[in-house]
């Protein structure tokens, strides 16, 4: 740490990876499938050996079939690039350390605490967005098909609803059933 | 043979009939008269050596010309004369090993197994004769135990210095050869003195100690002769340091051989009329290392001296920089610019990817199917030509490439080869002159990453090699054309340090008409030079500085800055600002290169009670004592000289490199001053490497005394009075006669290690690395020894290493050469990979700005849309980390395009897919069927008769397979544990009852229960009816499967399982029941129902618990 050529550039990688294997933890692929090391064009002994490691471990894994969690993968993704985590990720050195307009800094576990939080629901909110974008669902097929409680997934088809994101398309008997709504990202500030 | 022809394919060398010995390996293989002289020869053209062609000897013959491809055979060539004026000569003639023939007693003539080291590194590389494999000459057996000699030619009565490189060259042969020996083999090196002065060194020769076991004997043989009759190994008789007469014998022997002049040179130099000192080298002054007796003649190199590689390149450029301070006016007058053909547009075109494979002789080739490798590349799709060169970097090849780019309309380009940060620019420069824009290659590298690392797996490594090159072609298809960037170049360098390194670097480059600052920390320019009395060739220093000074304050290119402190440096190659306090001002200084030549200091050491008595001096402390107070000397008998004090001791791994030189020069002052006093020198090994060592040979003829000492019995020091005299008695053990040995002496100087200024901050600064000694690293030891890894920042002097006073000028002349190829450009050109902003993405959030670590990201705002991002692509360095942040995914990297590099890493992955595929998601339609038992297709089986298949989101589901239903019947129940429970592979998972009969079913796999099948627990006759559908039991949440799989059955496997468990139950069954059981080749259901006798425990205990199953697999 500290000597990147891209100077705090490998801190940001950091905690970007962080992020990366949590959402990997909560899509079931795992969070060993994915390794981070400091290693400088010098040490070829040293990336040997990290390489022998990972790949030892990745070989116990088995193969990773991306077709098996395809709505996972879309679901990481598009929780990755969701603004309310870029912005979390990007601002944590002004957030921690620098504080915000008001002078207000935020302790690192407060910060730490909010980045779970938001990974976890952007990642739900995303997997629920997955399943209804594949077809109309009710609360209790969403939840079979993400392995998500009942009441969280009501949480999370609130949120899109009201990102207007998700909307009830019809009812199958007294059931609704929500389909995606697509649309264009508004501009100004999240 | 006409070069431009030639296209180096080999047919010439091929049909040549005429045998010849390989003057490159040595003369240990054997080539033809139409040759390459060596596989990496440049241009890589044939051709004919006249001296042994059959033609020029015979008049006939001319096979080569008849087979050649390209016509280039031209047997009327004769040779051209050339006139070419020049404004100054380079001298860089070299050296020649010394003919081992001349030198009597080392049996090279009459004994086969005696080589030279230089044929012992031909046999040592991997396209030597024995393609590296250890083999002695005489039966091309592996030799097991090795000699070599040192000093053979050097430090005798006809060369007189010392060769500097062959000890270094003998530990790497050693050592070497213990890697590729198959046996063990034992390596005796019979030394005089070890001399590894040069940067790292010491380090290697200590674990050459240490770590290899290589045996070191201070010795120098007396006689070689045979082990006995027939034999052809060799026995060496010594006298060990011990003197013991010993003798032992060795297979082979390896004379380290010297260096020397070599006639040819002889004649050039007379020709010229410069002057040689008394061994053949060119003379030069310490003070102007790269000149001859002549002005405007230059050497460099070997000529002017034995040298390892780094010193003949900092010399190389040292030699150019005194060129191009006499040539000054006339820089670039004779220069041509390059001009290339306009770049063709290529945006709108389908891609059209040519690839090229390259085998870089035996580096790839050897190791990866390279053929293989180009036709797989010609299946890619976009591939529409794809080749492979034996050197694909040949300029042949090169022109080659460049035509093919024009006839099969190539719009990108893959080479598959060494490594980009080498070759790949001069592939964008091929690319270029074809007229397509340089970013439309990607350079994939299949020697690093695939040949030279899976060397042992060659099958594996071509696979690898394919995959890199699928992943550069999907790469390669998306890649765009990106405009080149320059920037401006501040016309001025900043020297820091103004000691003789600094000064001479600073004199050189305002020489070269570049304006300079030369930064100073103390009062006054001169620096560790001050102290220094003389060299050791004899030039007063004291004179040189004073006219050095002159030069430099009467230089209007030079600014000096005295009592100067470096408070901060930005900017980068061409634009650097570095602000500078001195005790008036703060001053922001605007320069283009930097050179760093901060110096060194000795250390202070607390060893043989310095610092308690006057009597005990360091460095020239003593002469300074003895200008104070002249009696001194006078009343003084006796002078120790002690040397290593500090280095190359286990927290100082390194030696000083001028101590050795330094003492034995003082010494012959000291007794030339006073004949009749004694003078000792204490010393490990003595280092008068070069030219130095005729100083050593004075001193001793002198009547000086040289005592060694080892490391682990230091001689002890202390104050003495004798006959009342203030005396310091030195003790220690005589290395000869192993007794302890005291003398008395009136002072005793240390010589002190050398280290490095404190530096640490300006490394920082500049981002220059140091080593663990804390020197400054230089970009590549051997390479690039001025170079650092910073663009536009050098090196020069004590700050790299310590050295005497030539070497630093030399290395300062050579920084100030390197930073003045930076200068000399207009301006300077830089990788335009930088990000580019989508405008109409931006939202203007300013989280780019935020992140960018260079300030090259800003948010402006724009007329009519609000604020946008906006890059400075002048300040980005394209790290990405704007890209990785931006919400909108309006940032990319040119060059390196999110979609590039995904198209890359899918195009990686697909193989990996294609090698194991996992069944996919989803129930299964299709079953076989064993004996009657249904068996779905797609499903993994354990033996414990449950199954499982793939769910979503990496769960599985469970339930009991279709024997068991048929086995055990309709069931009554099932217990199934709560949810969130968990289950362990080949432990109980559920029961499955029936009446008062209950059977514990075990699990397939260890996972958390997720869901449970309401269904069957309501209505459990649902699983006789479809025990893979509807049937399910559980859903799990695995928690290792891969691990778990590996005891699951799928595939053939699985039937071939059920075959076997169906028999077993029908030989358990006897055979009274085997015709009811299986009635028309098919097992009855409900077979326990049908027939109880058989007993519930005995069907459970057999085909469903644990023990049955350990039984089985026992």
């Amino acid at each position: 740490m500290g000597e990147c050529h891209y100077l705090y550039g490998n801190v940001h990688v950091a905690k970007e990876m962080e992020v990366v294997k949590r959402l990997l933890d909560l899509s079931g692929i795992g969070s060993d499938r994915l390794c981070l090391r400091w290693v400088s064009a010098a040490e070829g002994k040293l990336f040997a050996e990290y390489v022998t490691q990972f790949s030892a471990l990745t070989s116990h894994l088995g193969p990773f079939d991306p077709a098996r969690y395809e709505m996972e993968l879309e679901a990481v993704e598009t929780a990755l690039t969701s603004r309310r985590l870029r912005w979390l990720m990007g601002m944590e050195l002004s957030l921690t350390r620098k504080g915000n307009v008001f002078g207000e800094s935020l302790p690192e576990e407060r910060y730490q605490k909010l980045l779970q939080q938001a990974t976890e629901e952007e990642y739900q909110s995303a997997l629920v967005s997955a399943v209804i974008k594949r077809e109309p669902s009710s609360v209790r097929e969403i939840a079979f098909m993400t392995g998500m409680p009942v009441y969280t997934v009501s949480l999370r088809l609130g949120d899109l609803e009201r990102q207007r994101q998700a909307e009830i398309q019809s009812y199958r008997g007294t059931t609704p059933l929500f389909v995606h709504v697509a649309h264009e990202c508004l501009e100004g500030s999240p | 043979v006409d070069t431009d022809r030639c296209i180096a394919c080999g047919m010439c060398a091929a049909k040549c009939p005429r045998q010849v010995d390989d003057e490159f390996n040595q003369g240990l293989s054997r080539r033809k008269a139409a040759y390459v002289r060596y596989p990496q020869a440049v241009p890589l053209k044939y051709a004919i050596d006249a001296e042994h062609c059959l033609y020029f000897e015979k008049g006939k013959c001319r096979a080569c010309e008849k087979f050649c491809p390209a016509k280039a055979i031209d047997f009327s060539q004769q040779p051209k004369r050339y006139e070419i004026n020049v404004g100054a000569l380079v001298l860089a003639l070299g050296l020649n090993p010394v003919d081992p023939r001349t030198l009597r007693g080392y049996g090279y003539e009459e004994f086969r197994n005696v080589v030279t080291s230089l044929e012992f590194e031909r046999m040592l590389s991997s396209t030597g004769p024995s393609q590296g494999h250890l083999k002695r000459p005489s039966d091309e057996t592996e030799p097991r135990r090795i000699a070599f000699l040192q000093c053979v030619g050097s430090r005798d009565l006809n060369h007189a210095y010392c060769s500097s490189v062959c000890c270094m060259v003998t530990i790497k042969e050693a050592l070497i050869a213990k890697e590729h020996a198959i046996h063990d083999l034992d390596t005796a090196i019979f030394f005089m003195d070890i001399r590894t002065h040069g940067k790292e060194f010491e380090r290697y020769y200590q674990r050459a100690i240490k770590e290899t076991g290589i045996r070191f004997i201070r010795s120098r043989i007396h006689t070689l002769e045979p082990a006995g009759r027939d034999s052809d190994d060799l026995k060496l008789s010594y006298v060990d340091e011990e003197g013991r007469i010993c003798s032992e014998i060795f297979h082979m022997v390896v004379l380290s051989m010297g260096l020397e002049v070599s006639e040819d040179t002889l004649k050039i130099a007379e020709k010229l009329g410069i002057a040689l000192d008394s061994h053949g080298f060119a003379q030069t002054a310490c003070t102007s290392p790269a000149c001859t007796s002549i002005p405007g003649i230059f050497v460099c190199g070997g000529f002017s001296g034995p040298k390892d590689i780094p010193q003949s390149v900092v010399e190389a450029s040292a030699a150019s920089s005194q060129c191009a301070a006499l040539l000054e006016d006339s820089r670039h007058t004779l220069t041509r610019k390059k001009s290339y053909p306009e770049e063709t547009s290529v945006s709108e075109e389908p891609p059209r990817v040519g690839v090229f494979v390259c085998h870089c002789g035996v580096n790839i080739g050897s190791v990866i199917d390279v053929p293989a490798v180009r036709d797989y590349a010609k299946t890619l799709p976009g591939v529409v030509y794809a080749a492979d060169h034996l050197f694909t970097c040949s300029q042949d090849t090169q022109q080659l490439i460049r035509g093919i780019i024009k006839d099969q309309k190539l719009n990108r380009l893959v080479v598959a080869a060494c490594s980009p940060r080498t070759h790949e620019s001069l592939f964008q420069e091929t690319m270029s002159e074809a007229g397509l824009n340089r970013y439309l290659l990607e350079f994939t590298n299949i020697r690093d990453q695939a040949a030279w690392v899976h060397k042992e797996t060659p099958q594996q490594a071509t696979r690898k090699a394919k995959d890199l090159v699928r992943m550069a072609v999907s790469k390669a298809c998306l890649s765009a054309p990106i405009e080149p960037m320059r920037l401006e170049m501040i016309h001025s360098a900043t020297v820091i340090g103004g000691g003789i390194a600094g000064m001479n670097a600073a004199l050189n480059l305002a020489e070269q008409g570049f304006n300079t600052y030369l930064i100073e920390k103390n009062a006054q320019l001169g620096g560790s030079a001050l102290k220094v009395r003389e060299t050791w060739k004899g030039e007063e220093v004291k004179a040189y500085l004073s006219r050095l000074k002159q030069k430099i304050q009467g230089h209007p290119n030079i600014e000096v800055l005295l009592r100067a402190e470096i408070k901060d440096v930005t900017g980068f190659l061409g634009n650097y600002s570095t602000t500078v306090e001195t005790d008036h001002q703060t001053r922001r200084l605007s320069h283009g290169v930097t050179i760093l030549a901060t110096g060194g200091r000795p250390l202070k050491t607390k060893e043989y009670l310095y610092g308690q008595t006057d009597r005990v001096t360091c460095w020239h402390e003593l002469e300074e004592l003895f200008e104070r107070e002249p009696e001194r000397i006078e009343q003084s008998e006796a002078i120790a000289l002690i040397q290593c004090v500090g280095s190359r001791e286990p927290e100082r791994p390194y030696c000083s490199k001028v101590c050795c030189t330094a003492s034995v020069q003082k010494a012959i002052s000291l007794k030339k001053r006073k004949p009749e006093q004694q003078i000792f020198v204490l010393y490990r090994d003595m280092r008068t490497y070069g030219q130095r060592e005729s100083l050593y040979r004075r001193a001793r003829e002198l009547g000086i005394t040289f005592i060694r000492y080892s490391p682990d019995d230091k001689p002890s020091v202390q104050k003495v009075l004798t006959n009342g005299k203030e005396k310091v008695r030195i003790t220690m053990k005589d290395p000869v006669l192993g007794v302890p040995i005291s003398i008395d002496v009136d002072y005793v100087n240390l010589f002190t290690a050398i280290l490095p200024a404190e530096h640490e901050a300006l490394a920082k600064l500049f981002k220059v690395p140091l080593n663990q000694d804390g020197f400054f690293m230089e970009a590549h030891a051997k390479l690039r020894p001025v170079d650092v890894s910073t663009d536009g920042v050098f090196l020069c002097g004590l700050a790299h290493y310590p050295k005497p006073m030539e070497e630093s000028i030399a290395q300062a002349q050579a920084a100030a050469m390197r930073a003045s190829m930076v200068l000399s450009q207009e301006s300077i050109e830089v990788e335009p990979i930088v990000s580019v902003i989508d405008e109409e993405q931006c939202m203007g959030c300013g989280l780019c700005e935020a992140s960018c670590p260079f300030g090259a990201v800003r948010v402006v705002k724009m007329d009519g849309k609000g604020y946008r991002a906006e890059s400075l692509p002048a300040l980005c360095k394209g790290c990405g980390l704007c890209a990785a942040v931006c919400p909108q995914k309006a940032i990319d990297m040119k060059h390196f395009r999110d979609a590039e590099i995904s198209a890359a890493i899918q195009a990686g992955g697909e193989n990996a897919m294609a090698v194991k595929p996992l069944r996919r998601p989803g129930g299964s339609k299709t079953y076989s069927s064993v004996l009657g038992c249904r068996m779905a297709d797609d499903y993994y089986f354990h033996r414990g008769h449950s199954w499982l298949s793939l769910e979503r989101g990496g769960r599985v589901k469970i339930g009991v397979d279709d024997f068991t239903v048929k086995v055990l019947g309709r069931p009554e129940n099932f217990e199934i544990p709560r949810r969130g429970t968990l289950l362990h592979q080949g432990r109980t998972g559920w029961l499955f009852t029936r009446d008062d009969h209950r059977a514990s079913i075990l699990s397939p796999v260890t996972g958390k229960i997720f869901d449970v099948n309401e269904t069957v627990l309501a209505q459990p006759e649902t699983i006789s009816e479809d025990p893979y559908e509807k049937g399910w039991l559980i859903i799990l949440e695995p928690v290792a499967f891969a691990h778990d799989l590996k005891r699951l059955l799928s595939g053939q496997q699985r039937l071939r399982w059920m075959e076997k468990e169906t028999e077993r139950l029908l030989q358990l069954l006897g055979e009274e029941y085997e015709r009811l059981a299986a009635t028309g080749g098919e097992l009855v259901s409900d077979l326990f129902g049908r027939f109880p006798e058989i007993g519930w425990d005995r069907l459970v205990k057999n085909f469903f618990s644990r023990e049955g199953l350990e039984s089985l697999e026992g």
